[in-house]
């Protein structure tokens, strides 16, 4: 290679690291370097409601799998009576999707008599707990992803990691932030609302770590979440938005706010109880 | 100019361009149906900017590389560049017509998302939607600033390491620079690792220029005194990919 291409090559390698380190450093010192990754911009995105809301139905037939009851199903695993009582739908279809239900169900299915191990049922209760993780990161304002993975948590029974109640309250806390900033979906607002709900229910099992102050101001959280429920509802039902939901997504989310409303109320007695004279007997 | 223009009528008879086209142009209308924008019309607009870019992206990727790979290589393979080379044309001059023609193809994609998303999914608010422009202007020029180094090198490599080569360093180096390093931060105590770090630290950071969260959630554009910086940043980058191609480009493949 002539002497001037290798000149002029070295010179432009050498100004474009110049420019890289010192746009590097630059861009590193201000902290932009930590981000969290977020492929497509798919996690919290429309699409990723969608995906959110398919990966149920994996976690579902996971959850199914770690169940040793005699009552679940053989053709579907779920829980419904038996097989010949015509209540599961995988039964008895016919057509491609029956067809592809029966491949699947030959090439998972158990066949050693043995029950499963303690190490493949925790494995098990480790892949849903994982795709908890991962819906919720899709859709942090989804009511059921959210509290399913709020229940693996903060139960040690279903949950595989031990996780303090201040990383649980953390993760709730965000789930407020995130479903408080959407302002067109009420469905959201209820999320928060139940996020909140489920902070104060930590709180008074450790009453010993926080003060009533801080108790108080969750219930107004609360308030604060519910009140907005119902002012995006209210918006709903004037543009005729509920219209474009299926009938049982509407009845689940009159449903959960029946729910979430009686909650509030327990937890305001329950508050006005520990706040009383006589709070130790709690 | 003739290898330019060479390059150039092969790329637009072969007709792949226009499945670019459609996915950057029409698709986001369409997918926009799979997302929950149906049962929340607010989400409709955030879903097309979103979808536009992602597939601007992808585009890239999978189109443009992949085109520029295959140019790449079929350039030295076929005695195409040999005989430009008796004509008088350089290797380096060569490596340049090639990268101009696929330039020329890839540019218009951030144009028509830019496009798409001032014309199909502006915000209502008078005063957002300027900023709504000026956001996407300043990601069009950074993803061209970003991706056209790379066609480069998805050409030289596979001029010498065969098509695959060159397609999977460039398709790598850009998911890497997008989502990668953001994970590679999780594999362990970066701080504590010193070889960690620098490898962080010294990784193209292209999730500079992705621009579908800050669309999605209508964060503004960048501010435009700290714009500069990513030109610098990227235009750094640019320098040492193109140093990097002109010696790894050969325009024939000697025995």
């Amino acid at each position: 290679m002539k002497l001037r291409n290798i000149t002029v090559t070295s010179l432009l390698a050498l100004s474009g690291l110049g420019l890289w380190t010192y746009g590097s450093a630059k861009l590193a010192g201000g902290g932009d370097f930590n981000y969290r990754p977020n492929p497509l911009g798919i996690k919290m995105s429309p699409y990723g409601q969608v995906i959110a809301l398919a990966v149920q139905g994996g976690i579902d037939s996971d959850w199914h799998g770690t169940d040793t009851s005699d009552l679940a199903c053989t053709a579907c695993g779920h829980e419904h009576g038996a097989p010949a009582s015509g209540s599961c739908p995988e039964a008895g279809g016919k057509g491609p999707l029956a067809w592809l239900a029966k491949v699947e169900r030959a090439a998972t299915e158990k066949t050693n008599v043995a029950p499963r191990t303690p190490g493949h049922k925790f494995y098990l209760r480790r892949q849903v707990e994982d795709k908890l993780r991962l819906a919720w990161e899709l859709d942090p304002s989804n009511y059921a992803n959210y509290n399913s993975y709020h229940l693996f948590l903060t139960e040690p029974q279903v949950g595989t990691r031990p996780i303090i109640t201040e990383k649980v309250i953390e993760l709730s806390r965000l789930t407020i932030r995130y479903c408080l900033s959407q302002d067109s979906d009420p469905r959201a607002a209820l999320t928060a609302a139940s996020a909140a709900s489920n902070i104060l229910e930590l709180m008074f099992l450790h009453k010993e770590n926080y003060t009533r102050e801080q108790m108080r101001e969750q219930l107004a959280v609360l308030d604060q979440a519910l009140a907005r429920t119902h002012e995006l509802t209210q918006r709903w039902n004037e543009e005729g938005n509920f219209e474009r939901l299926s009938e049982v997504r509407v009845q689940d989310m009159q449903q959960r706010l029946e729910f979430i409303t009686k909650m509030r109320d327990v937890c305001e007695r329950t508050l006005q109880r520990l706040s009383g004279p006589d709070s130790s007997g709690l | 100019m003739r290898l330019f223009r060479l390059t150039t009528a092969t790329l637009f008879r072969r007709k792949s361009w226009v499945i670019c086209a459609f996915a950057v142009g029409v698709l986001p209308f369409l997918l926009q149906q799979i997302s929950t924008g149906t049962e929340n019309p607010a989400l409709l607009k955030p879903a097309i900017a979103q979808a536009t870019w992602a597939m601007a992206l992808l585009s890239a990727v999978f189109w443009g590389f992949y085109t520029a790979a295959k140019q790449g290589e079929s350039n030295a393979r076929s005695g195409v560049g040999e005989y430009f080379m008796t004509t008088g044309v350089s290797p380096t001059r060569q490596l340049f017509e090639i990268w101009l023609s696929i330039f020329t193809f890839l540019a218009p994609l951030p144009l028509i998302a830019a496009g798409v998303c001032v014309f199909a999914a502006s915000p209502s608010m008078p005063d957002e939607r300027s900023m709504w422009i000026a956001t996407n202007l300043q990601y069009a020029v950074l993803y061209l600033l970003v991706m056209a180094p790379l066609v480069a090198v998805a050409a030289a490599i596979a001029s010498r390491f065969g098509g695959i080569c060159g397609f999977l360093t460039s398709g790598g180096l850009a998911l890497y620079g997008l989502y990668g390093v953001g994970y590679l931060r999780y594999l362990g105590d970066l701080q504590g690792n010193p070889v960690l770090k620098w490898l962080w630290a010294f990784s193209p950071h292209y999730h500079f220029a992705d621009p579908t969260e800050r669309l999605r959630y209508k964060l503004g554009a960048i501010a435009w005194d700290k714009f500069p910086l990513l030109l610098a940043y990227f235009g750094g980058i640019l320098l040492v990919y193109a140093a990097l191609s002109r010696l790894i480009f050969r325009a024939r493949a000697t025995a």
